[in-house]
């Protein structure tokens, strides 16, 4: 294959710069981290049974660490083969899943999860993909992962979710490999690949977010293998090989796009800046390009105008045919975040979200947490300069990839945005690539400022604080492990009970219009297929229990159009607030205030509601609205007790 | 060339080896019920597939057998979404016959394209020996040590019970919850306990206006999954002769799984005509 000669980055980097202690022999890697996954299992049954957060928390990092610290020393030692380093980034990528995995092995639990596994059900049941979806609409018209999961399932007889999860396992390990080649290919180095690997795998969104069964969790590694081949033919000067590269990307940009919306803005979004550095960077140079012809900047440019334009006009294609809700869907979030961000800024009350707040998290994983952004700034404040003043020497490839890798940097001051924090969190999965590539370069960069040995013990204790401080950063605790139950969780609210309860409804009246709380219309929606009242300030369906009277006639017409004929509702709400402050969605009138018991109880005496379905916890209404202010001829005398 | 330098596989032995595993592979996900086979089958599948269509895009193992591996399953799983795709717009539906034999048929062709438009050597992810026992130790470790982390997190199931109405419960408009003053109104009732079984239903009332049926006949429901057992009881009850609004009700009293009384009760609206 012809790739420019390594000489060029050879002085950029030194790969034997960084001292690491001897590669740990295979069969300690292998029984470490036998240890460390069951040290994990042990922290979740911890934190299962209620106990004190400092000790499952304590138990969780001794179990990540003793798996995947040997792990690491394998990929980055300076003595490791390729291959071994290859194989050991591939074991971490593995390893990195475990957590996602064992927090619930055999059914949904994160809020889109349930959303895609229905998604799947359905298809398998029609036998055709765009089903509708009662939990994320947007999902219907973009049928890649319940279409790869459903065929998966019929190929291998696997239960639905295994097939869902294996898939999503692989690809998150094949994307963390993938950023062992744009980096190796970046870099010209197998050692800053590993390293680069390593510090991707330990991004905000890996551990937990992105090994999610959901959409982004596939396309994410997409959009890392689109940009391995991308930087792999930007720096093949042999014509056939790079269009065969590209023609590859361009076939895996098919399937981003089919699979989910923000890749598709991502990858264009980074396609574009490498596009542009491509075009400008070349200028900024002192030298000729006929002085360096493995310098060409030609098949850097052509590699990423052939990508974005082949991209772009795909995402057309499929918005415009068969997705054209997805520019509405996507408007609000970035419009919203941006005047709330200006909001916060400007100090107006409430409109934020207090980072961290009252969180069980010890305080030293907090303090990890705050000091990891942090860290990467200086780091990227070093590379900055260090760029600039060898700008001669460095591919605009490598330089894009740390420009878009510096969107980090903004991006984590959307997470202070309540529309903007599920973007922000979304974004770092995609410019952590770039975070890689700079990592890589300044753990390998030589400097005569510090010796070999002051860098090993810095790049060690940058590891462990960008481990613990990324995941700490990343998801909530009722996400990260299983707990007693709470009321108010996506995670931790979810119970048999409702899950058997949306069962039984569908078993009775078929699958059925539903208004219902935010935590129990998950497990309707994902087992009994029931399609739920997305609440909002012009369908206020909360009126049905976040008040004590009657709901407005606008809203029982609403309803009665729109065949809403059941009402399900967990008593629980009135005996504590939720826990992410509402029960209906961010305009709830109630927010972080538990539902009056007398709401409740007033539907047992009203004539507009029938108690079908009853449970310890859980209580189906039928609804027929139209007797709103009529009365029952002889009401309940409750001779045999009540319910 | 980069990569760990193994000589390549030559196009006909890979060609030979791939359509053999396929065909064996498409035999098995098409009519061997075990899962414990079917799965590996169908892994086989889709990662031959995967590999040949990056060789027939990519040509020969570019960045070394590891990189074709894994962008072999990358690929794969692509291929798993193109036959979906295909499946739904060509009106066929996705069902197991249509995706085993179209995944099959894909994963057939894309290995004779590769070595027909890819006469170079081809590396499709073969790996080597030692590789792959190292992988396999890995894989088992692996496998190992998640299912006893899995099998610490066990946890004593849920208890509880779910007692709803089985007529006329189903009845999804007013008009067919109308009845005749004075009429006999037929009504049951079922009862489903999940985490422990219930031994008795001493007690339960039915009430539909003035007309109050005590000790109503109950059968017990059999067993169907996991925990499930319930009873079931039904029973006749005359509506009121006052037309309007009324409220059918059931009290049921069971005994729980600590030995202690239960009470549920489930209540409908009726309209006396």
């Amino acid at each position: 294959m012809s790739t420019t000669k390594p000489a060029q980055s050879a002085r950029l980097i030194d790969p034997m710069v960084l001292r690491t202690p001897a590669a740990p022999r295979r069969r300690t890697v292998l029984a470490l981290l036998a240890i460390g996954i069951v040290t994990i299992g042990i922290s979740f049954r911890l934190a299962a049974e209620g106990m004190p957060a400092v000790l499952y928390y304590t138990v969780f990092w001794v179990g990540m660490l003793s798996a995947l610290l040997p792990v690491a020393f394998q990929a980055v030692a300076a003595t490791s083969a390729r291959r071994d380093r290859l194989l050991a980034v591939t074991l971490f990528a593995v390893i990195s899943g475990f957590p996602k995995f064992l927090r619930n092995p055999f059914a949904p639990s994160y809020h889109d999860e349930y959303a895609h596994y229905r998604a799947a059900i359905d298809v398998l049941d029609t036998g055709h993909l765009f089903v509708p979806n009662a939990l994320i609409p947007i999902v219907q018209s973009f049928p890649g992962t319940s279409a790869v999961t459903a065929v998966l399932h019929l190929l291998s007889g696997l239960p639905v979710w295994i097939s869902g999860v294996t898939i999503v396992h692989v690809l998150h390990a094949a994307g963390i490999v993938a950023v062992f080649f744009i980096v190796d290919g970046c870099l010209n180095s197998s050692r800053a690949g590993a390293i680069g690997a390593i510090v991707y795998a330990i991004n905000p969104s890996a551990v937990y977010f992105s090994t999610q069964y959901a959409y982004e969790s596939i396309t994410i590694n997409y959009f890392l293998w689109i940009l391995a081949l991308g930087v792999l033919a930007a720096r093949t000067l042999d014509r056939r090989r790079r269009y065969g590269l590209l023609l590859t990307a361009i076939v895996l940009g098919m399937a981003t796009i089919v699979t989910h919306h923000l890749t598709a803005l991502f990858l264009t979004a980074a396609l574009v800046g490498l596009l542009v550095v491509a075009l400008l960077w070349p200028s900024l140079r002192k030298w000729r390009t006929d002085d360096r012809p493995q310098l060409n900047p030609r098949p850097e440019r052509q590699t990423w105008l052939v990508l974005l334009v082949g991209f772009v006009l795909t995402v057309a294609g499929w918005v415009t045919w068969a997705a054209p809700a997805t520019i509405d869907y996507l408007r609000p979030y970035f419009g919203g975040s941006v005047v709330e961000l200006n909001s916060i800024a400007r100090d107006d009350g409430d409109t934020g979200r207090r980072l961290l707040a009252d969180s069980v998290q010890p305080i030293w994983e907090r303090a990890f947490t705050a000091a990891a952004p942090v860290l990467l700034g200086l780091i990227a404040l070093v590379v900055v300069w260090a760029i600039w003043r060898d700008r001669n020497r460095w591919y605009s490839t490598a330089v894009g990839l740390m420009a878009f890798g510096m969107i980090y940097f903004p991006a984590v001051l959307f997470i202070l945005a309540p529309s903007g924090a599920e973007g922000a969190r979304r974004s770092w999965g995609f410019t952590y690539v770039g975070i890689a590539v700079i990592a890589a370069f300044v753990l390998l960069r030589p400097s005569e400022r510090m010796s070999t040995r002051t860098r090993s013990w810095l790049a060690g204790v940058g590891f462990v604080v960008l481990l613990i401080g990324n995941v700490g950063g990343g998801l909530n605790d009722p996400y990260r492990f299983p707990g007693p139950w709470r009321w108010g969780t996506d995670t931790r609210s979810a119970s048999a009970e409702a899950r058997i309860v949306g069962e039984a409804l569908a078993a009775q009246a078929g699958r059925v219009r539903v208004v219902t709380d935010a935590y129990t219309s998950l497990q309707l929606a994902a087992y009994g297929g029931h399609d739920i009242a997305a609440p909002s300030l012009g369908f206020p369906a909360w009126e049905l229990v976040q008040r004590d009277d009657d709901p407005s006639p606008e809203l029982a017409q609403m309803l009665l159009t729109s065949q809403y004929n059941y009402l399900v509702v967990d008593v629980r709400m009135a005996e504590e607030a939720a826990f992410n402050g509402h029960n209906f969605g961010q305009h709830d009138p109630l927010l972080t205030l538990p539902t009056p018991k007398e709401n409740l109880e007033r539907l047992d005496v009203v004539p507009w509601a029938s108690l079908v379905i009853t449970t310890e916890h859980l209580r189906v209404y039928r609804l027929d609205l139209q007797l709103i202010g009529q009365s029952i001829n002889q009401s309940s005398s409750n001779d045999g007790g009540g319910s | 060339m980069r990569g760990n330098r193994v000589a390549p596989v030559a196009p006909a032995k890979w060609a030979v080896y791939s359509l053999i595993a396929v065909l064996i592979s498409a035999a098995i996900v098409q009519f061997v019920p075990f899962v414990w086979l079917t799965a590996p089958a169908a892994g086989v599948l889709v990662w031959i597939g995967g590999s040949a269509l990056a060789s027939l895009l990519l040509g020969n193992h570019q960045r070394g057998r590891v990189f074709h591996g894994v962008l072999g399953l990358v690929l794969g799983i692509v291929v798993m979404l193109i036959v979906g795709l295909f499946l739904h717009y060509s009106g066929r539906g996705i069902s197991h016959t249509e995706v085993a034999g179209t995944m099959s048929f894909v994963c057939a062709a894309m290995v004779l394209a590769a070595v027909v438009f890819r006469r170079e050597a081809i590396g499709a992810g073969f790996l080597p020996m030692r590789d792959v026992i190292a992988a396999v130790l890995a894989a088992t470790v692996l496998v190992l040590a998640g299912s006893i982390a899995v099998a610490i997190q066990d946890r004593p199931v849920e208890q509880f019970e779910v007692l709803s109405f089985t007529d006329p419960a189903v009845a999804s408009s007013i008009e067919e919850r109308q009845v005749d003053a004075g009429a006999q109104v037929f009504v049951s009732w079922e009862l489903h306990s999940f985490g422990y079984e219930v031994k008795q239903v001493p007690w339960s009332q039915i009430r539909l206006g003035d007309d109050q049926t005590t000790k109503v006949d109950v059968t017990s429901v059999p067993s169907v999954a996991d925990s499930d057992s319930g009873f079931r009881g039904s029973a006749r009850v005359r509506a009121p002769e006052t037309p309007g609004a009324a409220r059918i009700e059931v009290t049921v009293r069971f005994v729980g799984p600590t030995g202690e009384p239960i009470e549920r009760q489930v209540f409908m609206a009726v309209y006396v005509r």
